[in-house]
């Protein structure tokens, strides 16, 4: 599971990001926690009725597929 | 590749969470290449549950088939990990006049041409589905969420609390005060009425996006979570301001 996916990565100040001071909220990273947490909230107890979906895997393009 | 069974080449490995038990499908995207067979292992959790015989060039009449995939594969709820690679034919090196670095697709030229050898390359898998759900086993992240059951409707908000009380300890690290519960157990019980005990406490699990709780919550219960989600902008819930971290 990668964060990332949902959340940017937090500000920096004083190139340190773990400034609570640097850390400001908009509408826009409110809507990717309420998506993160649904999601994440979903994966951890499953969903029996859940509708089916894709996810796509891709190789880095860097990566060996001879080894 | 790391995580691969003992005896492939290439492919991809992922941990990948099921969300309910039911049929599932693979597609292998494939690419570069010159073979016109290969062979491509699917495993899960190290087991194989499908080997794909991949026609690839000559028997096609309209061209390469560089997307095929599996019959539907019945597979349980929960975290896996996820490997399709290549059965390995040969060993060593090949005496090309080209040769990509690493042998990777980061190369000069495709792997049909004039003095370059590469093997079929797994581009990507999809993983689609499920095709209809059974149901959701028991899994490592449920078992550490529901260690307690209602097996009547009184005990239901009794149960809810002890395992909101017992997730926000370990996600809080430290005991949390009757707020902190009793406001998890509000979205517990809207969760509950709409649809049912475990709707109920997802909802709950939920509601602390923006409290210390979210992502350290699911760092207790979920394996795999990075550590990088536990930091900084996370709300406080009585101040309303960002922590530092958790």
């Amino acid at each position: 599971m990668n964060s990332s996916e949902w959340l940017p990565l937090d500000a920096y100040l004083a190139n340190f990001d773990n400034m609570a001071a640097a850390q400001m909220l908009s509408a826009t990273l409110l809507e990717s926690y309420l998506k993160a947490a649904n999601e994440v909230s979903r994966l951890a107890i499953g969903q029996a009725d859940v509708a089916g979906r894709s996810w796509t895997y891709r190789s880095p393009v860097q990566e060996s597929q001879h080894a | 590749m790391d995580g691969a069974p003992v005896g492939t080449r290439g492919g991809i490995v992922v941990d990948h969470i099921f969300l309910a038990d039911g049929w599932y499908v693979f597609e292998a995207g494939l690419g570069l290449g010159d073979q016109a067979y290969d062979e491509l292992d699917i495993s899960i959790d190290g087991e194989r549950v499908v080997l794909m015989y991949l026609e690839i060039l000559h028997t096609n009449p309209d061209g390469p088939r560089w997307e095929q995939e599996t019959e539907p594969i019945f597979i349980r709820a929960g975290q896996r990990r996820v490997a399709a690679a290549f059965i390995r034919k040969t060993d060593g090196t090949y005496d090309d006049i080209i040769q990509p670095y690493g042998l990777s697709e980061n190369g000069t030229s495709y792997g049909r041409n004039y003095g370059i050898t590469l093997l079929t390359h797994l581009r990507q898998m999809n993983i689609r589905g499920p095709d209809n759900p059974t149901g959701v086993s028991e899994t490592v992240a449920r078992q550490n969420i529901f260690f307690c059951r209602p097996t009547s409707p009184e005990q239901a908000v009794p149960c809810a609390r002890e395992i909101l009380t017992r997730l926000t300890t370990e996600a809080y690290r430290r005991p949390p005060n009757e707020r902190d519960v009793e406001g998890l157990l509000g979205f517990y019980e809207r969760g509950a009425a709409e649809g049912g005990f475990e709707f109920g406490i997802r909802s709950a699990l939920e509601a602390p996006c923006l409290t210390r709780a979210l992502f350290a919550a699911f760092l207790v219960v979920l394996p795999g979570l990075s550590a990088q989600t536990v930091t900084g902008r996370v709300i406080d819930q009585s101040s309303g301001q960002p922590l530092t971290s958790v």
